[in-house]
């Protein structure tokens, strides 16, 4: 699920270097307003870990094969941290497997970025849709809104991205090639994610109840 | 698929048994192994005569190989060739087989940089090779990018893995040992709220923080 180099134009490339700039600024931002952020450097840093680990582990979903992404995990357990350990994840992909390039790293860090930050959210809605009597409590929810939200983030995730590198893939197909077979391979590929997405949303969902009971303070708060 | 040679057509086995040259290549794109090998032999094999009919077979020929990074072969990819002289409109377009393997004979008489570009539902690469004068003997292959070997992957990986965790570490021990310092319920309030000059003498020595500091540092 990573862009490749050489099959986007040149202004794609600098746009997506754009949105990602903008979109690592406004999480640096909002990460730098929670305070503190050295405390969860060490959570991020390990799922940055896990993040570059997991392309390449190859998952057979015939007739192709997919890898894990763990974008929508990243957005569920870290917040607006996903955003910069997505971008470091990427590079390294992209220095040390080929996975994705340097002239899309913009794209693919959008790309992963944007829904990560969409699953961060969908994880927060369990707050704005917990009882009342819960509304001022200080706790994370219970157990079953946990599981539910970060399944929907992390599948959410997963599958957003899989939506935009459809798009990208579909419409920006040089005439040189054959833009039919080329659009029916992208399409067997983004269908074969969606298999992927319940695993990635189901492993989200298990590490989130995970943490909540073993230590619930790591679960991103209100 | 078009113009190109099936692989029943010219096979790499076929060549190797007349004793051409054979060079192969393999290098790493985008996430891909292409292996490009360049079956050359821009002379002609012994001609087979029998009963007026003649068999001539014509060794130039390239195979290009493309493959996932996990070993696995692009299969129906699509390939676009390129020559040296025009690198806008594809010499050549195609498609791999079930092996993930295109062949394709470059014209002799065009010697210089070849592109090949192969691609599959979003994911492929380029890369280029060159093809000696039509005096040369040989065929060289120029790989983009140098291919790692596993060993080199997973040792790379490892290493990068263990200065993230280090990286998480080393946060992690910072954090600990700044929150107690920071944390101002367990500072010694009176002490530290006064001046120690305006501190009287008698309340100092009767200050609990200071008599079990002493005690300690004696023993």
């Amino acid at each position: 699920m990573h862009i490749s180099e050489g099959f986007l134009p040149a202004q794609v490339c600098i746009a997506g270097y754009g949105t990602t700039g903008l979109l690592t600024w406004y999480s640096l931002r909002q990460i730098n307003r929670q305070g503190n952020p050295n405390a969860k450097i060490p959570k991020a840093s390990l799922l940055t870990a896990a993040f570059f680990v997991a392309s390449s582990i190859s998952i057979p979903i015939p007739p192709t094969s997919v890898h894990l992404l763990l974008n929508g995990l990243l957005g569920v357990v870290l917040g607006y941290f996903a955003v910069p350990a997505i971008l470091i994840g990427l590079l390294f992909q992209a220095m040390f497997f080929g996975h994705g390039g340097l002239t899309t790293l913009g794209v693919n860090a959008s790309m992963m970025g944007f829904p990560a930050l969409l699953a961060y959210h969908i994880f927060q809605l369990r707050f704005v849709l917990e009882p009342k009597e819960q509304a001022f409590s200080q706790s994370n929810g219970s157990i079953w809104r946990i599981g539910a939200f970060s399944f929907l983030g992390g599948a959410l995730g997963l599958a957003l991205t899989a939506l935009i590198f459809f798009v990208l893939m579909v419409t920006l197909v040089s005439a040189d090639f054959d833009v039919q077979t080329e659009q029916v391979a992208v399409t067997y590929l983004t269908l074969a994610h969606l298999p992927l997405a319940i695993i990635e949303g189901g492993f989200t969902a298990m590490l989130a109840v995970f943490l909540q009971r073993v230590k619930p303070e790591l679960l991103t708060g209100r | 698929m078009s113009n190109g040679l099936a692989s029943k057509d010219l096979m790499p086995n076929d060549l190797s048994k007349n004793k051409c040259s054979v060079c192969s290549v393999s290098d790493s794109v985008n996430g891909l192994v292409f292996g490009a090998l360049l079956a050359v032999g821009l002379g002609h094999a012994p001609a087979a005569s029998a009963h007026g009919t003649v068999v001539e077979v014509t060794q130039t020929a390239v195979a290009v190989t493309a493959t996932f990074d996990n070993g696995e072969p692009m299969t129906d990819a699509q390939v676009l060739v390129y020559s040296p002289g025009n690198l806008e409109t594809p010499w050549q377009k195609g498609q791999t087989d079930a092996e993930g393997r295109y062949l394709f004979a470059p014209e002799a008489g065009t010697p210089g940089a070849w592109e090949v570009t192969v691609r599959k539902a979003g994911h492929g690469g380029t890369t280029t090779f060159a093809v000696g004068s039509a005096e040369a003997s040989v065929a060289t292959s120029t790989p983009t990018v140098k291919t790692s070997t596993p060993v080199q992957k997973w040792l790379s990986m490892a290493a990068i893995v263990w200065g993230v965790v280090g990286t998480a570490l080393f946060f992690s021990r910072r954090s600990s040992t700044e929150t107690p310092a920071l944390d101002p319920t367990v500072l010694p309030q009176p002490v530290s709220n006064q001046p120690v000059s305006n501190q009287p003498v008698s309340r100092t020595a009767a200050d609990p923080v200071s008599v079990s500091g002493s005690s300690g540092g004696q023993h």
